[in-house]
């Protein structure tokens, strides 16, 4: 006879198992392992044991056939996901606040053009207008659909042309204590949370240059850390949430069959918005790194994003709340 | 595609009267050729074959304490299915024999 300490062991071990084979199963897998434990007390060792947990992780795992596909294309659009959301939080919740038109001016004053720029637009929150027709239309049901870095933006037009405004403007800020990168075109200067970005479309002796400063809080290194944390988490997650649904819809049930379309919906909804986010987060080492959530800059990305979403809230109420059970056909 | 060993094991063994599932892994192992199955192999194949319609479970004992005891059969797929793997492996048994049978030894 099993005594209740070995029993409750065993109950424990098999939590390594999914939640759907811990329904389908569990009960008999328990008996079977105990009968098991008695006829042989060797069965019950601490490599037995440890077997058992590496077997109900990897039936959490497995995916069969061609499932694998599915599986890696929802482990990148949880990746993206996650990164996306996790990059955005922290963004707005460590950022410095957003200058206002004066101080901008302020700091960035020696290098302005002469002159009232061409445009002028001042942002201090997460979002700005996109201005798009299918922007505005989608703003009723998915909230202001641009997420910005905030900051002021100012821009001249076919101002006259100089030689060397990058290195100049380098020299200038350099000597006012700024930390300064550049490359052909763009100028980032860092000081006391507070960046410069200076972009010059140099012209030559006969065509004007067009210039662009932006004066906005520094991006914050916590949002691409989180961001990239946040892909790791999304990407097991993701896969794991494949593989439980294919593992459960081989069993031709309708609920679960939904569960594997909507799956497929879900993936294909979110997986450009994800992919942009994966490519911004992997852009932060780089001298105007894209904030880790521009995926949902991408208009086409916001609908099927809304629908994707949506898909893969049903999957999970179908996955998490569904449990499935073994027909007896006797 | 040919069958994996557990598999067979499992089909093979549950080509008789119904087993539990500690009952399939003796027989597995007691087989002629056979191998131990962990219970984690058995319940993976078993969750592939009862899919495939190759097995069913043809009765639950509640045991009290949350715990049933289930046992397996073979369906008529699964008879079918283990008919044609035993007939592959006799047709690939029949050649190889033929063809050691033949073999000469080489001279030392």
């Amino acid at each position: 006879m099993t005594d209740e300490a070995t029993v409750r062991r065993y109950r424990r071990l098999l939590h390594a198992y999914p939640g759907w084979h811990r329904h389908r199963y569990g009960p008999d897998l328990l008996t079977t392992l105990l009968d098991a434990a008695e006829a042989d007390p060797g069965a019950d060792s601490r490599r037995a044991r440890a077997a058992i947990v590496a077997d109900g992780l990897r039936t959490r795992v497995r995916v069969r056939g061609a499932g694998w596909l599915l599986a890696a294309l929802a482990a990148l659009a949880g990746a993206g996901a996650l990164a996306g959301l996790a990059g955005f939080a922290s963004w707005y919740a460590t950022v410095g606040p957003a200058p206002t038109r004066a101080r901008a001016v302020a700091v960035a004053g020696p290098l302005l053009p002469a002159g009232k720029p061409s445009v002028d637009t001042v942002s201090d929150g997460a979002y700005e207008s996109g201005g798009d027709p299918l922007d505005t239309a989608l703003m009723a049901v998915l909230g202001d659909p641009d997420p910005a870095r905030g900051g002021v933006v100012l821009e001249w037009f076919e101002v006259p042309h100089r030689a060397a405004p990058l290195a100049d403007a380098g020299r200038y800020l350099s000597g006012h204590g700024w930390r300064v990168r550049h490359d052909a075109e763009t100028l980032v200067a860092d000081r006391a949370r507070l960046r410069i970005e200076l972009t010059v479309l140099a012209g030559d002796a006969r065509h004007p240059d067009d210039v662009t400063v932006h004066v906005l809080p520094i991006p914050p290194t916590t949002a691409y850390v989180l961001a990239t944390v946040g892909a790791a988490v999304g990407l097991v997650a993701g896969w794991l949430v494949a593989a439980a649904v294919l593992a459960r819809a081989r069993h031709r049930a309708t609920a679960d069959l939904a569960a594997l379309v909507l799956l497929v919906v879900a993936v294909l909804g979110t997986l450009p918005a994800a992919g942009l986010d994966l490519l911004a987060v992997g852009s932060a080492g780089s001298l105007l790194p894209e904030p880790p959530w521009s995926g949902y800059h991408f208009a086409l990305a916001r609908p099927l994003g809304a629908c994707g979403a949506l898909a893969l809230g049903a999957v999970l109420l179908l996955t998490v709340r569904r449990r499935p059970r073994t027909r007896v056909t006797a | 595609m040919a069958m994996q060993e557990p598999t067979f094991l499992v089909l093979t063994a549950l080509a008789g009267p119904p087993l539990h599932g500690y009952a399939i892994m003796r027989a597995a192992a007691e087989l002629p050729g056979g191998m131990p199955l962990r219970a984690g192999t058995l319940y993976a194949a078993l969750d592939r074959l009862t899919a495939e319609g190759l097995v069913e479970v043809a009765g639950e004992e509640q045991l009290g304490g949350g715990r049933v005891r289930r046992s397996y059969r073979l369906t008529g797929s699964g008879a079918t299915a283990l008919r044609a793997e035993t007939a592959r492996r006799r047709d690939l048994l029949a050649v190889a024999t033929d063809r050691l049978a033949a073999l000469r030894p080489r001279p030392a």
